[in-house]
């Protein structure tokens, strides 16, 4: 006699692997999207690192190795240096902007039209933004001429739009904005009441921004540095627009690397700066994502 | 507790200043026919003419260009929505485990640089299918992927602050099926999403510039590389006229949204 | 009754907003150990007054004192006082124990006397062994507990709690209601509580300050402003009340219909009036019986001991509420019954007013 007892589940992932299929087949609704990533997005991408580990011509050594020695490490750095210089200042103005924003809350229209053009000038680069300062600081600019009447000479001075302190000045442009966009709900969160609690506590205003309010908003200021720092660093169209041949920037350097030729022989060097350029990116933004989760937790 | 704003009054008109002075510099060197060596007061009033504009808009190559770029815009538009609102609105009514996974699969366009995906573009698919990338309209699905980190964001925002599968399952309880119930409860409740993201590829289409040059097409970005040597003042009006678009874009976005955390990084890269 | 050291004391402090006066000409006194209660509906200057006692606040005349010392325009940072706010305010990137142990910090306790204190002081309020946790991982109510033991801590001479348990659901409020008595009267110190319910007034106060629209309406036990309110706006505010319309004839004699009341009505004017008078105060008899009125009854609320029974008087359809005892209770829905009124402790309410 064969007595069955039957288990109350039963469930279908039970019976494998065919269960298995069954609880996956949901998935197949983002199928589509995945696969359309796929292609346009890792398909190239894996390409580049493809052709970036191969040795570029009349070597031995892959061409992503090749690419951090010598010359082509310089290059990298500067960018590099480039973006932390403009990151940092335009950590600090917009944060401080932010500040003024929310410290001046009475007067509403001054925040919301502060916010609406950050949330345009952030999206500001490229070849009209290059545009714009030329006409305001290069050779012929309308400021160029108005400081030369009061007297401050630019290029006297050595000042050129399309040098190094030429495209930081440009770049803030889009970099205060975005920091003071980041910034906002950081400062937005410093809610009176936890200022109030910690005067109640007996904590000066000293001590409250210093226990209170600096450790607050750290996530957001370094978050927020990492974020213009990828940006500045992936930065193409303004740096090439602004000094093309001469610059020194990885960026516009890949260019020439593949300008349509792959009979230079340097090309995987372009795939490698390509691939580098990639891994900084990915260290930047995972960076700023995981400090952005810290930074909503505590807002909650 | 009452504190001095002077200072905040101080920076904020700076700042505001240094966002304005650049714009009015190019729109006098688009609009007056004084060079800048001759500009002086007696000289400021004179010579303010809309001849370099229509100049320039009038052009042949101009025309090819926008018409170019405003077709890729409205294409990318459209491809972003037919892929991203199924995708989006299924994962938030049927399967939300697989949200990250789309989330993640949406924010990895921005750990590649434009300058990086369009090389890889080129090896990737310069040897294996050719006659795609010579269609000007190649760059459509790309642009999709430009614009995927805000395109997302800005659906699933919208899709976040409401239980789109109790709604649904509301909807479905009372009888409608499923073409009613993606009509009256799904669609209407993701209207601002769609604006948004929408508004969002129209812009980043307008403005991209990178990867239509290395791809060699013909694009708005690329008529202002390409024309400014012949009519420099008519070239920066088009420039200005390509701001102005985004700033009303990007403007009528915040007014739809009202969305505090919609941080949009540069899309013009 | 001992006479208690009068620890905080409000004089004629006056508070407006642009045109809008918050507070008006406010005075009070808080003795040691003493739980006194702000309450009213919001707009009444509750909140208001105990902004001023935290110094978040300047009241624009009158003063505060504490200890008889005027602390009207001393910082609130030196002010030695706890406060605990409606939102919790816990900061976020400190744990509990970090939290607990912010007030001594800042006062510069040493560290090993803070993690003794701050031991302490978390186990008091029963949330022993979360020291390491942080506020997004604590339910509402340990937040808030974390709260009380941040502001107790260090011992402060004042307590004051802003409409703390506004925030936590019902079962959580009623809980952390009578710990923070329990809490507080341990401790011993001077405390104000502002709320707007009442029940919870009634329940943990020493004294109730009822007030509207920034002015104090009465002062006094749980007990006399429940049994003997200064007006009708308290009578109505704290507790149910009914409301009776009564004739008042030519000679001053009150009635319903055609019962008769004994009750002062010298100073109406109008033929009438308006009767506020405790469900407690009415009572269910036979109809018919003397002294009685002829109701109907029309709905019964149990609520365990206690039932509500709807009446509908019969001679114009005002509907009163009867609160008895469950037991007592024999009647059904539908049913025409007598109605006694007791209205020794009435309040009379000009109709007109």
């Amino acid at each position: 006699m064969n007595i069955t007892v039957w288990s109350g589940r039963g469930s279908l992932s039970e019976r494998a692997p065919l269960g298995v299929f069954v609880r996956l087949r949901p998935w197949l609704g983002v199928l589509p999207f995945a696969m359309f990533v796929g292609a346009f997005l890792l398909w190239p991408s894996f390409s580049v690192f493809r052709s970036a580990l191969q040795p570029v011509e009349g070597s031995t050594k892959p061409a992503m190795l090749e690419a951090i020695s010598g010359q082509y490490l310089g290059s990298i750095l500067f960018s590099m240096r480039m973006s932390a210089i403009t990151a940092t200042l335009g950590m600090v103005i917009g944060t401080l902007v932010a500040i003024a924003v929310v410290s001046l809350d009475r007067m509403r229209g001054l925040r919301n039209l502060m916010v609406g053009y950050s949330a345009v000038a952030a999206n500001l680069g490229g070849i009209p933004l290059a545009f714009a300062f030329v006409a305001s600081l290069g050779m012929q600019g309308l400021y160029t001429k108005m400081l030369s009447v009061i007297g401050i000479d630019l290029t006297d001075m050595g000042f050129k739009i399309s040098d190094f302190s030429g495209i930081v000045i440009v770049y803030l442009y889009f970099q205060i904005p975005l920091m003071t966009l980041v910034m906002l709900p950081a400062v937005d969160g410093l809610k009176s009441t936890l200022r109030e609690a910690a005067a109640n506590l007996g904590a000066s205003s000293r001590q409250y921004w210093r226990s209170v309010g600096i450790p607050l908003l750290t996530p957001s200021l370094l978050g927020g540095f990492l974020l213009l720092f990828a940006n500045a660093f992936s930065a193409y169209a303004t740096a090439y627009a602004l000094s093309s041949r001469g610059s020194r920037l990885v960026s516009v350097q890949i260019r020439f690397y593949l300008q349509g030729n792959t009979i230079t022989g340097k090309s995987n060097l372009g795939y490698a700066l390509a691939a580098w350029m990639i891994i900084v990116m990915v260290v930047a933004m995972s960076g700023y994502l995981g400090l952005r989760r810290v930074s909503e937790r505590w807002r909650r | 507790m009452k504190r001095n704003n002077t200072w905040a009054k101080f920076l904020l008109f700076a700042v505001g200043a240094f966002y304005v002075l650049p714009m009015l510099a190019m729109a006098r060197f688009s609009f007056q026919k004084v060079p800048v060596i001759k500009l002086g007061w007696s000289t400021l009033f004179k010579n303010w003419t809309i001849e370099p504009m229509i100049d320039s808009v009038t052009s042949d190559r101009f025309l090819e260009a926008g018409w170019l770029s405003l077709r890729l815009a409205f294409l990318s538009v459209l491809l972003s929505l037919l892929i991203l609102v199924p995708t989006t609105v299924y994962v938030h009514v049927r399967l939300m485990k697989a949200r990250a996974f789309v989330e993640l699969l949406s924010t990895l366009p921005f750990v590649v640089p434009p300058i990086a995906l369009v090389v890889g573009i080129s090896s990737a698919m310069r040897s294996t299918i050719p006659s795609f990338l010579s269609s000007p309209f190649s760059l459509v699905p790309f642009y999709v992927v430009i614009a995927l980190p805000f395109t997302f964001r800005s659906l699933d925002v919208g899709l976040n602050s409401i239980d789109l599968k109790t709604l649904v399952e509301a909807s479905r309880s009372l009888g409608a099926g499923w073409m009613r119930t993606v009509s009256s409860v799904i669609l209407p409740n993701i209207k601002a999403g769609v604006v948004s993201a929408s508004f969002l590829t129209f812009a980043v289409v307008l403005g991209e510039y990178t990867v239509a040059s290395l791809l060699l097409k013909f694009t708005l970005p690329a008529y202002l590389a390409e024309a400014q040597g012949n009519n420099p003042q008519g070239t920066f009006t088009v420039g200005l006229l390509l701001i102005v678009v985004t700033a009303l874009l990007l403007g009528v976005i915040n007014r739809v949204t009202r969305s505090k955390s919609q941080v949009v990084s540069n899309i013009w890269i | 009754m001992k006479t208690q050291e009068q620890v905080l004391k409000f004089s004629a402090a006056r508070k407006s907003f642009g045109d809008v006066v918050a507070l008006a000409g406010f005075d009070l006194e808080v003795a040691k150990g003493e739980l006194v209660t702000l309450l009213g509906p919001s707009g009444c200057g509750k909140t208001t007054a105990l902004r001023i006692a935290a110094g978040f606040e300047q009241p624009d005349s009158g003063t505060v004192e504490l200890h008889g010392v005027n602390i009207t325009n001393q910082p609130a940072h030196k002010r030695n006082m706890g406060m605990v706010f409606q939102n919790y305010s816990l900061f976020p990137h400190m744990n509990v124990n970090e939290n607990v142990g912010f007030g001594l910090k800042v006062r510069g306790k040493e560290s090993a006397e803070r993690e003794m204190l701050v031991t302490a002081a978390i186990d008091r309020v029963r949330l022993n062994g979360l020291g390491e946790r942080y506020s997004h991982q604590l339910s509402g109510g340990q937040q808030q507990r974390v709260a009380l033991a941040r502001a107790l801590v260090f011992e402060p001479q004042v307590l004051l709690l802003d409409e703390p348990l506004s925030a936590l659901d019902a079962k959580v409020r009623a809980e952390l209601r009578d710990e923070i008595r329990l809490l507080q009267s341990e401790v011993g110190v001077a405390t104000i509580f502002v709320t707007h319910d009442q029940d919870e007034a009634l329940s943990i106060s020493d004294r109730i300050c009822i007030m509207k629209d920034g002015h104090v309406q009465q002062i006094g036990t749980p007990r006399d402003v429940y049994l003997h309110p200064a007006n009708a706006f308290v009578a109505r505010f704290v507790g149910a009340m009914n409301e009776i319309e009564i004739n008042v004839s030519v000679s001053s004699i009150a009635s319903i219909g055609e019962l008769q009341l004994d009750l002062q009505v010298s100073n109406i004017s109008g033929p009438t009036a308006k009767m506020l008078l405790r469900p407690d105060a009415v009572s269910i008899c036979l109809r018919g019986d003397q002294n009685s009125l002829n109701a109907t009854v029309v709905g019964q609320h149990f609520s365990g001991a206690t039932t509500m029974v709807r009446l509908r008087l019969d001679h114009n359809d005002t509907v009163v509420s009867a609160l008895l005892v469950s037991r007592d209770v024999t009647v059904a829905v539908g049913e025409g019954v007598g109605v006694l009124l007791n209205t020794r402790e009435a309040i009379i309410e000009r109709s007109n007013d």
